[in-house]
């Protein structure tokens, strides 16, 4: 199980949980990002930072440092994996 | 002194033209500052805008 | 009775749209979030006695960001009588995790289903009789964009307002948390209204703390217990436990409701982001851009309509109407003189500038209407973190391209306390509409209306808060946890014009108003300041009220390059408005068209380009004007905050513009008795800059964890 920060661009992860609590958490969570739902990692900014996740349909970005928080497992084919 | 303001009668009209308008802008600038308004900036405040509902 | 009806959605969810349709006003719709930042009121076009309030536009009702503590109690406490819940329909899920919740609250939610006609464009379907068979709300179809559905809307709204009968269904969580939740219930049942209860015992489950409720301390440590148990069961804290409900939830109707047919391609927007955020094209892109807007609106197209207006206009037309006219009265001279010198000469040389200014609203609001401002705050967020800030700090700043006002007011949507306050602090250094005139007068008078000195302007004022940014951080008073940064970014739009047109329009006449109001009373009493003495004798103006005022206050200025009284007196002017620095010029050079290059120019005008250039920087960055220091204090806090701002920027600008005028003096070989204190000065201003921060303030900074 890795971080979402450190996933590379064009991968799809699936959620598997959310560290962190209170305001952080909780606004990742209200965007939609919670245990199970899938992310894709669109691109990277310019400068490395931040990230630009497709999430339940929409856009979004985040910063490498708040998506340190995401544990996530890789989806290679159908399958999920484990890092 | 009759003779004076129908002399100058132009120049006492025009100067209460004017002084009428620049009691009125001074009063709208009071108004608008008491209200926390920006008074014609140009900008979208929304204080500006919604309070021309009132 | 009033009916009150309130507008409850998503940002970027069309809301702001479907408020102006619905009340016919013309509220800003930004294309970001963060663009509402207090509730808006307005009439229901068409029915007698409804008001609708415009919410700030949220993804939930936690008790965490300032739009939703807004949002939540106006319907906690002001209790509309119905809500509007735009929903859109391209971005369901998140969409409805929020309808969740509204519909919690115990009041009747109808669902307004903006950009159905994307969806049905892309060829998929959508099942709205199970929406509504699901939520229990009506469903309305609307575009807000294109206007349809808007009567619909309000006259269902009315509707289920009048019958006050709500039968919107409560989203119902798993068995488990249901019992415990009823459990809740159960223990405040007795202190909370029977509309409130489910909602007051759901955030009580979540330890929502700013839930209004009278409990006993017994109350509290049963609910405490409950929690603490809930959370053990679960593995997860209560509020996760909910949150992660609802989203399940949904996914499962998600799939009952929208019927994906289109075979996903790589969207325009996704297309137009490729170049438009490419690592790196991206910078220079938007510089290009940036630049391009000051090149067109006022070096080419701008230059032209200004030099129309002043030359043409108030330059022969509008003086030959009046002198005809005050001729004709036989009035005094002094009257002419107020009336050509005074108020043509300043109110003119002010409005001269209105072709340069609304091309520049224009074009910034095309920029704006695309979306294309929200990719810039995704680029440069590490750029602006380098430097205290963040890329929600950019967006106060975009808005202070307009005015600062609504900028510093855009800096509530940054909920890290320093961070926002070095925002508001340093919101003011980049360019306003208000100061538009100043660069103009100085490019067009000094510079051949050279884009570059314009474009420079601008970078002028991104270096003056890059540089805060560094400077502030080194003290304690702003260090503190990063704020994170979750953002959404909405696609990009085919600009809408009329959106553009009108919004444009609304600068416009507001700069008109100015130039009426405050402008002119200015002009009557720098008129009369400057050719009167204190005996109240009509004098040269050297030997005026203002000039005698001016001469004390010039020798601050002479390092800077511009110790002539009539520079000082119009900075100083330019507290009250900024474009009162151009009106002064106006009536104490007494010329009418200013903004022309020209060799008259060069005669009257006391300056070099140097000492141009250095008294436009120090205009452009010290403190800004009246209501701008207003609006710093109201948001800010305090006086003594405001008080610091107003310090730091004036001694920032001093410090460059003296640096500026006298190394460039230094350079061409003039040395000065400045010169040693200028550079001292500089040197200071380096130390501030690149100090190495305590470190034991670093170390008290944990990990970015809330």
């Amino acid at each position: 199980m890795t971080s979402l920060n450190n996933i590379k661009v064009g991968d799809r992860v699936k959620v598997t949980k959310l560290e962190g609590q209170g305001a952080l958490k909780r606004r990742i969570m209200d965007m939609g990002i919670t245990k199970g739902v899938e992310i894709f990692v669109r691109k990277v900014a310019p400068l490395g930072d931040p990230m630009q996740l497709q999430v339940r349909g929409y856009e979004l970005t985040i910063r490498k440092a708040d998506a340190n928080l995401i544990m996530v497992e890789q989806k290679i084919g159908d399958k999920y994996l484990c890092q | 002194m009759f003779k004076f303001i129908i002399d100058n009668i132009g120049t006492i009209i025009v100067s209460i033209i004017l002084l009428t308008l620049f009691v009125l802008a001074l009063v709208k600038i009071i108004k608008a500052y008491k209200k926390g308004k920006c008074i014609g900036c140009s900008c979208d405040c929304d204080k500006c805008k919604y309070n021309k509902k009132d | 009775m009033s009916i009150k009806i309130g507008l409850v959605g998503n940002p970027n969810s069309g809301k702001t749209t479907l408020f102006n349709n619905l009340t016919g006003s013309m509220q800003y719709v930004g294309n970001w979030p963060g663009v509402t930042v207090e509730k808006k009121e307005g009439r229901l076009k068409n029915f007698k006695d409804a008001i609708v309030v415009d919410l700030p536009g949220i993804y939930s009702l936690s008790p965490y960001t300032l739009e939703e503590v807004v949002s939540r109690n106006f319907i906690i406490n002001e209790k509309p009588d119905v809500i509007i819940n735009i929903v859109d329909a391209t971005n369901l899920e998140r969409n409805l995790y929020l309808t969740t919740q509204v519909i919690e609250l115990g009041i009747p939610v109808i669902i307004a289903l903006n950009m159905i006609d994307i969806v049905e464009k892309k060829g998929d379907i959508f099942n709205i009789e199970k929406l509504k068979e699901i939520t229990g709300c009506e469903v309305v179809e609307v575009s807000a964009l294109k206007g349809k559905g808007t009567n619909e809307v309000a006259k269902k709204a009315i509707e289920v307002a009048t019958k006050n009968d709500n039968c919107n269904r409560l989203f119902k969580f798993t068995d488990k948390v249901e019992s415990i939740i009823n459990g809740i219930e159960d223990l405040v049942k007795d202190t909370v209204p029977n509309d409130k209860l489910r909602f007051t015992a759901i955030k009580l489950l979540e330890k929502d703390e700013k839930i209004d409720v009278d409990l006993t301390n017994q109350t509290k440590l049963i609910i405490e217990d409950i929690v603490k148990k809930t959370e053990k069961d679960f593995d997860d804290d209560t509020e996760s436990i909910i949150t992660n409900e609802r989203y399940s939830y949904i996914e499962n109707i998600v799939k009952t409701l929208y019927l994906k047919k289109s075979i996903v391609k790589i969207s325009i927007s996704d297309k137009i982001d490729k170049v438009a955020t490419n690592r790196w094209a991206a910078i220079p892109i938007f510089l290009v851009v940036m630049f391009l807007i000051y090149f067109l609106a006022v070096s080419t197209l701008g230059a032209m309509g200004t030099e129309w207006v002043n030359t043409v206009l108030f330059g022969e037309w509008i003086p030959d109407l009046a002198e005809k006219g005050l001729t004709a009265i036989n009035s005094a001279s002094w009257l002419n003189s107020l009336i050509i010198d005074g108020i043509i000469g300043g109110v003119g040389s002010v409005l001269g500038f209105l072709p340069q200014m609304a091309i520049l609203f224009l074009l910034l609001a095309l920029l704006e209407d695309v979306g294309y401002l929200s990719r810039i705050a995704f680029i440069l967020d590490k750029v602006f973190r380098k430097f205290g800030l963040s890329g929600k700090s950019f967006i106060p700043m975009m808005i202070g391209t307009g005015c600062s006002i609504p900028g510093i007011m855009a800096s509530r949507t940054i909920e890290n306390e320093n961070d926002r306050r070095i925002t508001i602090m340093t919101t003011s250094f980049i360019p306003c509409g208000a100061k538009l005139p100043i660069i103009a007068l100085v490019a067009g008078a000094m510079f051949n209306d050279s884009a570059i000195i314009a474009f420079s302007a601008y970078l002028l004022g991104i270096t003056a808060v890059l540089i805060s940014g560094i400077i502030l951080k080194k003290f304690k008073a702003f260090r503190g946890k990063e704020s994170p940064f979750i953002m959404e970014l909405p696609s990009y739009h085919v600009p809408n014009f009329k959106n553009i047109a009108m919004h444009t329009w609304e600068r416009i006449k507001s700069f008109v108003i100015k130039a009426g109001t405050i402008i002119f009373a200015a002009a009557v009493i720098i008129w009369f300041a400057s050719n009167f003495s204190w005996s109240l004798r009509m004098v040269q103006m050297d030997e005026s009220i203002l000039a005698s005022i001016g001469k004390i206050i010039q020798y601050i200025f002479v390092p800077l390059g511009f110790g002539d009284w009539k520079s000082a007196v119009a900075t100083i002017l330019g507290l009250v408005a900024k474009e009162n620095v151009v009106n002064a010029f106006g009536i104490l050079y007494n010329i009418g068209d200013v903004s022309q290059a020209g060799q008259e120019i060069w005669n009257v005008l006391p300056y070099t380009a140097l000492s141009a250039y250095s008294f436009l920087v120090f205009n452009l960055l010290c403190a800004p004007c009246i209501a701008a220091i207003a609006a710093i204090k109201r948001e800010i806090g305090s006086s003594k905050w405001m008080w610091i701002t107003i310090g730091f920027q004036t001694a920032l600008a001093y410090v460059l513009a003296i640096t500026i005028y006298q190394m460039g003096l230094l350079f061409g070989g003039t040395f000065t008795v400045y010169t040693i204190p200028a550079m001292l000065l500089f040197v200071g201003l380096i130390y501030f800059i690149v100090r190495p921060t305590n470190k034991r303030i670093r170390l008290n900074e944990g990990v970015n964890n809330v």
